[in-house]
């Protein structure tokens, strides 16, 4: 009778482990999947003193205060027609979306909701926020990380770790005392 | 291996526990909320250039001017148009989300008729065909004194006179419109000059305005027009209303007066004019029978009445001579409905005995916005005022999908309707209230659907705008007209546009340049209806017609009044509905504003009933509890807020949006009003 007892205690810890474990080592990595992009872009090889170009040259916002958001393949053209470095990821880019005119299929990081509109025209150029503030050091990354969709909700992994989430911009229009305004970004 | 019940059972009751101290829970939850925004109907914006399209609202008849930011074509802003000679820029909350309103849950996509199945009315498929023929079915089947009838909440559009023109080639057809915010306008010209055109405000010029219940800052004639002004400081506001509404919140002066009683109010105010011999008009002979009147209401007899300070009115008769031109307007509520004729025809004595006809500032006379001359000429159905219909004689009715923004109880159109009518009601929306049998036809939902914009009642000079659509509409809504087989309502609005170019009157301000330009500086009628569908209004030139000289009050045109309040110690409290003209009648907001109303509080929701702190110890109501109201016609459940904001004696309740019970609790009289109600109140 004893030994059923502590089985049942025993038992009832092992599922309790199990659990856990699944739950904090399993499930956090299981819950996405993990999408290649389509090639190895390097935002290093381009800016800062390798490169010397500026996240705005290529992610612009135009005169009536659009955003361009990733640069169209036409951009990229303009300086890629010929191979510049003569890299492997350089090559392979221009082979397979320069020459067949083909745009790339990035998987966006930071794409918010479609009930959300993000103006980055009132962060950069009013707010003067750095890019890093909510990109982090995306900018200086030589390397593409791969893109975790989330199973269940279908978004990008970066927007939770980046604090790129709506709490994260409540709080952040807290911090400099602005209201906030379910129209101000909800249209 | 056989696993003991007790250990499964132990193992699958740790893996439960275990759960909840991990992320899995949560996340799930929350990404399934995320997921929940992706669901299939839910709209999505499209993706493309930004553009700019401008349009005017047609969800009230104020007019405003609208610039719609599109994106890839979808419009996912609207503002006002700065500078727009009506609206001055400003649109009001349910206007700036307008462009919701193609997506909202009761968006009508078919045709459907209402049966009766036992206690129950259900919805079952029909077709306009079925529509149309059941119409004419009863046309062919009309008795003596029956009538079929088209009700026009919007008239003096292109489409009012096709209705018309149409309802005159039918037995028995009339048209039918609705008392509406501009009924004293309408009462002074009878009294002024029967035949003449339109009457509107010029307040720009105005002093003061004496508005009796109107919401002149937020739901009366153009809010824009009247919020300019008052942000220049060049126009008083007296209020005289028994609840403190955010117009009596915003006005110089806020005259608590018991509900109904209004016409012995004005009265006291002309007494005391005539008495003191404040203006020039008070010995007019045209006016005997106003003076008849006012002689048995002096300030202090008024007093029983109205509750008012016999200071107080004199104060009143005296700010209305001391800023220069002073208008008196009613008009009544969007939800509450029209005050009524006696308390027009008193209003429009006030304002007769102000000399404000044809004056600087006062009440204008314009002129009719042109229609072409094919249509001046056709012999057309009489209009009629729907409260001037006998009761259960309309066997046939349609309803025009354009909302005036006023309510219309259920309760007033049933009291025409003849037994087993047959309703037709073209509607962007699923109506919040129906009739058994009744057919339900889509039509197109702001802001895709083209109309006219006809001039806004408060306007001095005729104007004309087209709702012009920012994106094509879809292929289930159907036009009315073209229905009916009166025509189509596109050639019928660019018909009218040709006439008012050939009219060669007028100017026309463009929305996107802001620049206005004669209107005979145009090429030719194409490029006036161009400009117009991309966004442009027209304004008369300014009338030149003299102030009219035959004022003329008829005898019997005001009766003496001892208030429209008949309490009874079953019933001891008034119930005022009222509404947000937006909210209200045909009308439906974006479910983003439900936070207005049930969030914020900015608007009162329609499930909550105020009422004051001495009201409320006496029903032994506190704050947020349920209670039912309860009037002779039915009651409804509501949450109570106590404030005094309101008068003792008295619940206000918003009758929208939705909550169609709520109106229906209100009994609507023998004039058609159902402003006031005898009420009481139960503690659930």
């Amino acid at each position: 009778m004893n030994q059923v007892k502590h089985g049942g205690i025993v038992s009832f810890c092992a599922g309790c482990a199990i659990a856990l474990a699944g739950g904090w080592l399993v499930f956090p990595r299981a819950i996405y999947t993990a999408e290649k992009q389509p090639f190895a872009f390097s935002h290093a090889a381009h800016t800062g003193e390798k490169g010397g170009m500026k996240c705005e040259d290529c992610h612009s916002i135009g005169a009536e205060g659009r955003f361009s958001g990733i640069p169209k393949l036409e951009q990229c053209s303009g300086c890629h027609t010929q191979p510049v470095k003569g890299s492997a990821a350089e090559k392979e880019f221009i082979a397979n979306y320069v020459t067949p005119n083909r745009e790339i299929p990035w998987q966006v990081y930071s794409r918010q909701p479609e009930n959300v509109y993000f103006s980055h025209v009132s962060h950069v150029k009013v707010a003067k926020l750095e890019c890093a503030r909510c990109h982090g050091e995306h900018g200086k990354s030589s390397s593409l990380e791969p893109f975790q969709r989330n199973r269940v909700s279908g978004y990008s992994k970066t927007i939770a770790d980046r604090h790129m989430e709506m709490g994260d911009c409540e709080r952040c229009h807290a911090e400099k005392g602005l209201k906030n305004s379910c129209l101000d970004c909800h249209k | 291996m056989k696993i003991p019940r007790r250990e499964l059972l132990g193992l699958t009751g740790g893996a439960a526990v275990g759960v909840m101290f991990t992320p899995v829970p949560w996340k799930l939850v929350h990404d399934s909320a995320l997921w929940s925004q992706s669901w299939p109907g839910v709209p999505v914006p499209m993706r493309g250039a930004t553009s700019v399209k401008y349009t005017t609202c047609p969800l009230c008849p104020a007019a405003c001017g609208v610039r719609a930011t599109c994106v890839g074509g979808q419009p996912v802003q609207l503002a006002g148009v700065p500078s727009h000679p009506q609206s001055r820029g400003m649109l009001c909350t349910a206007g700036l989300v307008g462009h919701h309103l193609p997506f909202h849950a009761e968006r009508l996509r078919a045709p459907f008729r209402r049966v009766r199945d036992g206690a129950d009315v259900r919805r079952i498929p029909a077709t306009s065909d079925e529509a149309m023929s059941a119409w004419k079915q009863v046309i062919g089947s009309l008795k003596p004194g029956e009538h079929v009838a088209i009700l026009d909440q919007r008239p003096g559009r292109a489409q009012s006179f096709l209705y018309r023109r149409m309802l005159n080639e039918v037995p028995q057809g009339i048209y039918l419109t609705m008392s509406d915010q501009g009924a004293t306008l309408e009462s002074v010209r009878q009294c002024v000059a029967p035949s003449a055109g339109p009457f509107g405000l010029d307040l720009e010029n105005t002093g003061t305005l004496l508005s009796f219940g109107a919401p002149v800052v937020d739901g009366w004639g153009t809010p824009g027009r009247v919020l300019a002004l008052r942000k220049q400081g060049r126009l008083r506001i007296v209020q005289v209303e028994p609840i403190r509404s955010r117009t009596a919140d915003r006005a110089d002066l806020w005259v608590p007066i018991t509900p109904g009683s209004e016409v012995a109010f004005t009265l006291s105010i002309a007494h005391v004019l005539i008495a003191e011999k404040l203006t020039p008009e008070s010995q007019s002979p045209a006016l005997e029978p106003l003076r008849k009147m006012a002689a048995q209401f002096s300030p202090e007899i008024a007093r029983t009445l109205t509750g008012i300070a016999p200071d107080l009115t004199v104060a009143v008769a005296k700010e209305l001579v001391a800023n220069g031109t002073a208008v008196a307007i009613g008009g009544g509520d969007p939800g509450g409905g029209p005050l009524g004729a006696q308390e027009e025809a008193a209003i429009a004595g006030l304002n007769l005995l102000l000399g404000n006809v044809g004056r600087p500032g006062g009440i204008v006379e314009r002129r009719e916005t042109p229609v072409p001359a094919e249509w001046a000429k056709a012999p057309m159905a009489p209009s009629m005022d729907l409260s001037k219909v006998p009761d259960n004689s309309i066997r046939a009715l349609i309803t025009d999908p354009l909302p005036s923004g006023n309510a219309i109880p259920r309760r007033l159109l049933e009291k025409k309707l003849a037994q087993h009518a047959t309703v037709i009601r073209f509607s962007p929306f699923v109506p919040a209230y129906g009739f058994d049998g009744e057919f339900v036809i889509p039509t197109a939902a702001y802001p895709n659907a083209l109309d006219e914009i006809a001039t806004p009642f408060d306007s001095p000079r005729a104007m004309f705008a087209v709702a012009a659509p920012i994106q094509p509409a879809d292929a289930s809504s159907l036009d009315p007209l073209e229905l009916l087989g009166a025509g189509k309502t596109e050639d019928a609005v660019k018909a009218r546009a040709q006439a008012i170019f050939e009219s060669g009157r007028g100017e026309l301000f463009n929305y996107a340049s802001g620049e206005t330009a004669p209107l005979k500086s145009l090429k030719n009628g194409e490029e006036f209806w161009t400009q117009l569908t991309a966004g442009a209004c027209w304004r008369d030139s300014e009338s030149t017609a003299a102030p009219h000289a035959n004022v003329r009050m008829p005898e019997g045109f005001l009766n003496a009044s001892q208030g429209r309040l008949q309490r009874t110690p079953e019933y001891p409290l008034a119930l005022l509905p009222s509404g947000w003209r937006a909210a209200v009648g045909g009308n439906k907001l974006s479910p983003l504003l439900s936070k207005v109303y049930e969030e914020s509080g900015l608007r009162d929701s329609p499930s909550v009933a105020t009422i004051s702190p001495q009201s409320a110890e006496a029903f032994h109501l506190t704050e947020g509890c349920r209670a039912m109201i309860e009037t002779a016609c039915g009651g409804a459940q509501v949450k109570v807020r106590v404030d005094s904001s309101v008068m003792p004696g008295v619940v206000q309740v918003a009758v929208g949006p939705e909550r169609a019970g709520l109106l229906e609790t209100c009994a609507v009289g023998a004039d058609c009003t159902w402003r006031i109600s005898a009420a009481r109140m139960v503690k659930l």
